[in-house]
């Protein structure tokens, strides 16, 4: 299964996204959703939940992101009310980056809940119908109770140190009700491949669909920056030298995610990848063909 | 975090500042009000940055802070902790810690213990927002653990920092 991450615009139009859900399109039938951020980064952004509205309006299948940083319980909750009446099916919750690594250091970081116990709140909203308040779900007080269904998702680090405590993490995020995990941009496959291990060792495989987070990269620039400045993302120097040494740096960017794409196929547990592209296209044109990802009757451009 | 209008009273007032000398100064407390410290290897997890109850996030980097890179992760340290004190403070650290009631922040936890708003995990007792999973995978069991000794002299305070 394949997802790919949608970055919502910073001005105050959908334009710039179309480009790219028209990549997405042309290969509906390997693209399973797309991903929409919530203003990654700590970075304002147009809202996750009216670039989701977008993706179901172009007729493709939205994964909502809600991150903790940002709201408290109250606008979390009413934010999910919102997605599920717009027809939004997944939801996915993240910690989020902390306030002092976006353009707004000072402002206050919200954490009401943590990741978990927003899954958890989700969860029950979906299984009983109550809100985190006890309230029930209804449209009005004589109404039947509601209960949304959707598919809930959370994210892991495996490149985080110490590897078992991230397994123990991911073990609580399934009990609190996640049903898919994207990992993040994987660079280091060994450490991928070890975390994996210990993932199938406890069973979990079973549980969770994991997606491999992949990230294609232009030169070795974009690598350099993440591991200067994003913590806990592993990125090998061999990786590094191997970009800055390619004749052409884009198709060994491809390659670089391909292979990636490739052992992540060989190692038990993983579902799918997630792709994360920021404003490359092109790119998951590309590396879909590259990995035979792609049915061969959707490279045909659409008329 | 708030600074409730209601004046405390004189026992309120002494709950809080003997909590607040014995916690600060053994676990780095930081008086959320509702103490997980017996599921976190004694050690005050609300001094992360963002104030996770449920392990660490992805960012901690050799055990440092992704916030502070000169401080250590409040996580980190409590399951290196945990795994030092024994199998119970082990366990305890897979529980699921319900979200934090905000009106408690700065309050004592002792007294809300004893008022029986919370019980000696730190969850509330109203039980709202508890599903049968919390505590979450399985209870901790109560496995004899030679570091647990040094807590004895505590008498009934120990009761408070046992797993």
């Amino acid at each position: 299964m394949v997802t790919v991450e949608l970055l919502p615009p910073r001005g105050p139009s959908f334009d710039s996204i179309y480009p790219q859900l028209e990549v997405v399109k042309r290969h509906r039938l390997t693209v399973a959703a797309v991903n929409v951020t919530d203003n990654a980064s700590a970075r304002v952004r147009v809202s996750g939940l009216a670039a989701c509205k977008v993706v179901i309006d172009e007729g493709l299948e939205p994964v909502f992101q809600v991150a903790c940083r940002d709201r408290n319980r109250i606008a979390m909750q009413s934010d999910l009310l919102a997605a599920c009446a717009f027809g939004v099916r997944n939801v996915f919750c993240v910690t989020g980056d902390f306030v002092t690594f976006g353009d707004d250091p000072e402002a206050k970081p919200v954490y009401d809940l943590d990741s978990i116990q927003l899954l958890h709140v989700y969860n029950r909203i979906r299984q009983t119908g109550r809100l985190s308040s006890g309230v029930e779900v209804r449209e009005t007080s004589r109404s039947e109770l509601v209960t949304p269904k959707f598919f809930l998702g959370a994210t892991e680090n495996p490149f985080s140190d110490p590897v078992e405590v991230r397994v123990r993490r991911l073990h609580k995020k399934q009990q609190a009700g996640a049903q898919f995990i994207q990992t993040q941009c994987i660079f280091d496959t060994d450490r991928m491949e070890r975390f994996m291990e210990l993932v199938c060792e406890q069973g979990l495989d079973k549980e969770l669909h994991i997606l491999g987070g992949i990230m294609p990269v232009k030169s070795h620039r974009p690598l350099e920056f993440i591991r200067d400045n994003i913590p806990g993302i592993r990125v090998p120097d061999a990786l590094i030298n191997r970009m800055k040494n390619a004749k052409n740096a884009e198709m060994e960017g491809i390659e670089v995610a391909a292979e990636t794409v490739e052992s992540l196929r060989s190692m038990s547990g993983v579902s799918g990848i997630h792709l994360m592209t920021v404003r490359w296209h092109a790119a998951i044109e590309h590396l879909l063909i590259r990995s035979g990802l792609t049915q061969t009757n959707e490279l045909q451009p659409t008329p | 975090m708030f600074d409730y209008s209601k004046k405390k009273s004189f026992l309120s007032r002494a709950f809080t500042s003997l909590e607040r000398l014995i916690k600060v100064s053994l676990f780095d407390c930081s008086m959320c009000g509702q103490c997980i410290v017996r599921s976190t290897g004694l050690a005050c997890v609300m001094r992360c940055p963002k104030q996770l109850r449920n392990g660490p996030c992805g960012g901690t980097v050799n055990g440092m802070c992704e916030v502070d890179p000169g401080m250590p992760c409040a996580w980190i340290r409590a399951y290196d902790r945990a795994h030092k004190l024994g199998r119970g403070f082990d366990k305890k650290l897979d529980l699921i810690q319900p979200p934090v009631d905000w009106r408690l922040w700065g309050t004592s936890s002792w007294e809300s213990i004893a008022k029986g708003t919370i019980d000696l995990d730190g969850h509330p007792m109203d039980g709202k927002l508890s599903l049968p999973m919390f505590p979450a995978s399985g209870v901790a069991p109560r496995g004899k653990s030679p570091a647990r000794r040094h807590l004895r002299p505590l008498g009934a305070l120990g009761a408070l920092f046992r797993p």
